[in-house]
């Protein structure tokens, strides 16, 4: 779908202005989720819901937003509502099927992930799902292992790509050869305007899976104007192009770096970590994501 | 309090590779005290890092990572290092080879002793 | 008093303003002469009366002025006041042409420091306008009258176009 045009939200939002039942909610939540305005994009989408309550292309909208907010359950229950109301529904089924598999429900997550690859056979998410559903089965007991734990980020990362992501490469683990160190509490990839391409992140507590107070996709929007800043300090001291910023805070210590093309690699660490730690693994997280970045390219 | 901050200065700009240190009211962006090389504005250099430092304390909360400590800035041609103490920041100036960890031990240092 | 056509200085100023406002993060900036008539204005919101704030301005700038003469001072740099809130910036600059006065109102934005970091190139730009370059004529207070009218709709007209 191509992006929609300025005259195109104008319009939409017209209608709706005119008559709040407008369908026009669709498309313009969709715009507002393509523009990163998450917020809006939710609002507009419950408040559409509630006329329309079985339009089922809007609760697969909703089931996306939660999922990339990280609320998981959320998302669930609008898969659920969708196959209620079709029940052959393939992105529904797909949903379900990678949410029972992170919940370790293999049985439920292969019955739906199987209608998903009945209908869509070379879907590329559907596939990877399914590989991973048989390495996890195939571990003793079927319990999640830290491996497994590991291709499966915290849904509270808040950056889980949604199942629908095409591409040889997932999003969410675009780090992962960084997870075997220990203080090592997740990584980013930021574009210019503030949204989050890749990497998860966990920082908040000792535990390395606990929820963090923002999410990762509000962390990028955040940062932008401390990164701005870096690029003015740089600038007008005469210093150059800025390289890094290195933030030691009372929960973290927080290193952020441009790539190429105004983004960014932020990288998180326990905030004990020695400093000379987290600049040299910044720059292997700099070196992962400059790859991601080269693979979809 | 001027001698906590003079020697305070005076050891940072002892450190090989600075090229000056100042004492920054964080707020106002101007310098309270400073050592600076030739060549170095004190203006701007108390103005730009009061302000990089207050904008990044602000993301740092917000981003719920709590209250921003210290703050390095690396660049082509140099770092600047900042470490937060109340309502003052001190600003380190270094070469891009200056030696960082010493650099940073005594701006945290001069913090501690200024908050 | 500016006995000049207006538009041109509006157009000349738009830039420098715009820059130095987008730099220094104020809230809004105008830039006054002497006798309190309105240059340029840059982040202008309705909830300052910026006729008023620079007719202040002005007289404020004359205080000072005499302030520092009779304490023997050559000139005075700045006034800030620091609010609850809000802060502001009152500072002088001399142009070939005539002294200029800034006037910045800012928040946690920003800082008296950078306030005065982006002035130093704010006055560097304006006073090489071609329209600063020579001592200006001045007219009476019926003129000025009528050029402030003029200068404002003009700046209200270029705030709504940009909008």
């Amino acid at each position: 779908m191509s992006n929609p045009t300025a005259g195109e939200i104008q319009r939409w939002s017209e209608e709706l202005a005119r008559d709040p039942a407008s369908p026009a909610f669709l498309p313009l939540a969709k715009a507002y989720r393509r523009q990163g305005h998450w917020e809006a994009a939710l609002r507009l989408c419950l408040r559409g819901l509630e006329r329309h309550p079985s339009n089922v292309e809007a609760h697969a909208l909703l089931a996306r937003l939660y999922l990339e907010s990280g609320e998981l359950e959320k998302a669930c229950d609008e898969w659920g509502i969708m196959l209620r109301l079709e029940g052959d529904n393939f992105e529904a089924h797909r949903g379900m099927g990678f949410f029972y598999l992170e919940h370790g429900d293999f049985e439920a997550a292969r019955a739906h992930l199987d209608r998903s690859a009945a209908q869509r056979p070379d879907d590329p998410a559907v596939r990877e799902a399914l590989a991973l559903l048989r390495e996890r089965q195939s571990l003793a007991g079927g319990t999640r292992t830290g491996s497994a734990a590991a291709l499966a980020p915290p849904p509270a990362s808040g950056a889980t790509p949604a199942p629908a992501a095409p591409g040889a490469v997932d999003p969410a683990r675009v780090f992962e050869p960084l997870l075997a160190e220990a203080p090592f509490r997740g990584a980013l990839i930021v574009d210019g305007r503030g949204l989050v391409l890749a990497g998860t992140l966990a920082v908040g507590g000792s535990d390395p899976g606990a929820p963090l107070g923002a999410s990762a996709e509000a962390m990028g929007a955040i940062l932008g104007g401390a990164i701005e800043e870096a690029q003015r300090t740089a600038e007008n001291l005469a210093l150059g192009a800025w390289r890094g910023m290195l933030m030691e805070t009372q929960q973290a210590t927080v290193h952020l770096a441009p790539l190429h093309e105004d983004m960014i690699v932020l990288l998180a660490a326990r905030r004990d970590t020695p400093a000379g730690w987290v600049l040299r693994t910044a720059a292997r997280a700099a070196a992962l994501a400059d790859g991601f970045l080269g693979g979809k390219t | 309090m001027s001698d906590v901050l003079s020697v305070a200065l005076s050891r940072l700009s002892r450190v090989d590779g600075v090229r000056g240190a100042l004492i920054v009211d964080a707020q106002a962006g101007v310098p309270v005290v400073s050592e600076l090389a030739d060549g170095v504005a004190e203006p701007a250099v108390a103005a730009l890092a009061a302000s990089l430092f207050r904008r990044t304390a602000k993301a740092a909360g917000a981003a719920a990572f709590g209250g921003l400590e210290t703050l390095q800035l690396e660049a082509e041609a140099g770092h600047v290092v900042m470490a937060g103490a109340g309502e003052l920041v001190v600003v380190v100036v270094a070469e891009a080879d200056a030696q960082l960890g010493l650099i940073r031990l005594e701006a945290q240092r001069a913090a501690g002793s200024l908050a | 008093m500016r006995q000049v056509d207006l538009q041109p200085l509006v157009e000349a100023l738009r830039e420098p303003m715009r820059r130095f406002v987008r730099e220094a993060r104020v809230r809004i900036a105008l830039l006054v002469n002497g006798s309190g008539q309105i240059l340029a204005q840059h982040g202008f919101t309705r909830s300052y009366e910026v006729v008023s704030v620079a007719a202040l301005a002005a007289a404020a700038h004359a205080a000072a002025r005499a302030l520092a003469q009779l304490t023997g001072q050559a000139r005075w740099t700045h006034l800030h006041h620091a609010g609850q809130e809000l802060q502001l910036v009152l500072a002088p600059f001399h142009t070939p042409g005539e002294e200029l006065i800034l006037v910045a109102i800012f928040d946690e934005d920003s800082s008296l420091g950078l306030v005065q970091l982006y002035l130093e190139r704010l006055a560097g730009e304006v006073g090489q306008l071609p329209q600063f370059q020579r001592v200006l004529a001045f007219t009476d207070a019926a003129g000025f009258e009528r050029e402030l009218e003029a200068g404002l709709r003009s700046f209200f007209a270029s705030e709504l176009g940009s909008g």
